[in-house]
């Protein structure tokens, strides 16, 4: 029994440190804890960590499909001001500015890629500094599966 | 050798600003973050990769230094002749002291500069046809070129890189 014990809490805690994996139960979009019948998108993220005095973070990536499309609508991360969703782009003089995007649709069966030439998300407003080896729950709430919270590894940039 | 093969990389990229020199940008006031006055002419002898970025800068600027970083190491000793310079384009935020913690995070030898006068700092950002628009009031984002403008030894603008850079593509521009 103890030997059980013991290896039930190693799967957990090995589970636990796997990066973008979901460790917590999807929850339906009602917030009523009812297991969604629709298979959540499959969230493979990490941040990059902050340079010294960066207040705000990005989020790089893949959110891929799991058969049926769905849209990333908002998330949010304890310890984080807020989290959005964030397009690089071009201002009126060519240089680089980056837009604030409304949501993300994640196709059926395909990745949307995050990167820093491309659509992030951004992490504002850290009440610490984030640093290579630790971890952030971050909460994405897709419109058709649901909620998914994933444990998402800090990596250096490079 | 060095020399002659990144001219090969800057000519092969752009083949354009033979004409401009150190000695013809404007001659401002700058500070680096090494504590010491900037001016251009501590580039000479030596390439120099010129970006224009900022602190609060999320996903572009680290990205691009992470990656000028990464390109510099893999020079190896040919990497004390390349200087890698940030000039911020947000010195309102970005003191020295603040620049020297930041750059050194990506790199020991990279060196920050900070242009205080803001009519300064747009002459110099023109100077290199770097894109550049401060942030509208009450802050937001800064509009900049992502570009890494080379100066060659004798002090002549030579072109730019645009990130970002493919794994060893400095090196092996080298001939490494």
């Amino acid at each position: 029994m103890r030997t059980l014990i013991s290896s039930l809490g190693l799967c957990l805690f090995l589970g636990g440190l796997v990066p973008g994996w979901a460790v917590d139960a999807s929850v339906s979009a009602d917030g009523t804890g009812r297991a969604d019948p629709v298979a959540r998108p499959r969230v493979d993220l990490w941040i990059a960590e902050s340079p010294p005095g960066v207040e705000v973070l990005a989020a790089y990536g893949r959110i891929t499909g799991s058969g049926a499309p769905d849209r990333l609508i908002s998330a949010s991360a304890e310890g984080v001001r807020a989290v959005r969703v964030h397009a690089a782009g071009r201002g009126p003089r060519g240089g680089a500015l980056m837009n604030p995007v409304d949501g993300l649709r994640i196709p059926a069966r395909d990745s949307v890629r995050l990167s820093p030439d491309g659509l992030h998300l951004m992490l504002m407003g850290p009440v610490h500094p984030l640093r290579a080896g630790e971890f952030l729950r971050l909460r994405l709430k897709f419109a058709r599966s649901g909620i998914t919270v994933v444990r998402v590894p800090v990596r250096r940039h490079g | 050798m060095l020399a002659a093969l990144l001219s090969v990389l800057a000519v092969g990229l752009t083949g354009a600003w033979w004409s401009v020199r150190l000695s013809e940008l404007p001659d401002v006031a700058m500070a680096a973050s090494d504590g010491r006055p900037f001016t251009w002419e501590r580039l000479a002898g030596r390439w120099g990769l010129v970006y224009f970025g900022y602190r609060g800068c999320p996903t572009a600027c680290p990205t691009a230094l992470s990656d000028l970083a990464r390109e510099v190491r893999a020079l190896g000793n040919r990497g004390d002749r390349v200087q890698v310079v940030m000039v911020t384009v947000d010195p309102d935020r970005d003191a020295t002291r603040q620049l020297a913690s930041y750059v050194a995070y990506f790199h020991p030898a990279f060196l920050g500069v900070r242009i205080a006068d803001p009519d300064d700092l747009q002459a110099v950002c023109k100077a290199f046809g770097a894109a550049f628009a401060p942030a509208a009031e009450g802050g937001g984002e800064i509009e900049h070129s992502l570009d890494v403008f080379l100066i060659d030894p004798r002090g002549r603008l030579r072109g730019h890189l645009s990130p970002p850079f493919v794994r060893g593509e400095l090196a092996r521009a080298l001939g490494g």
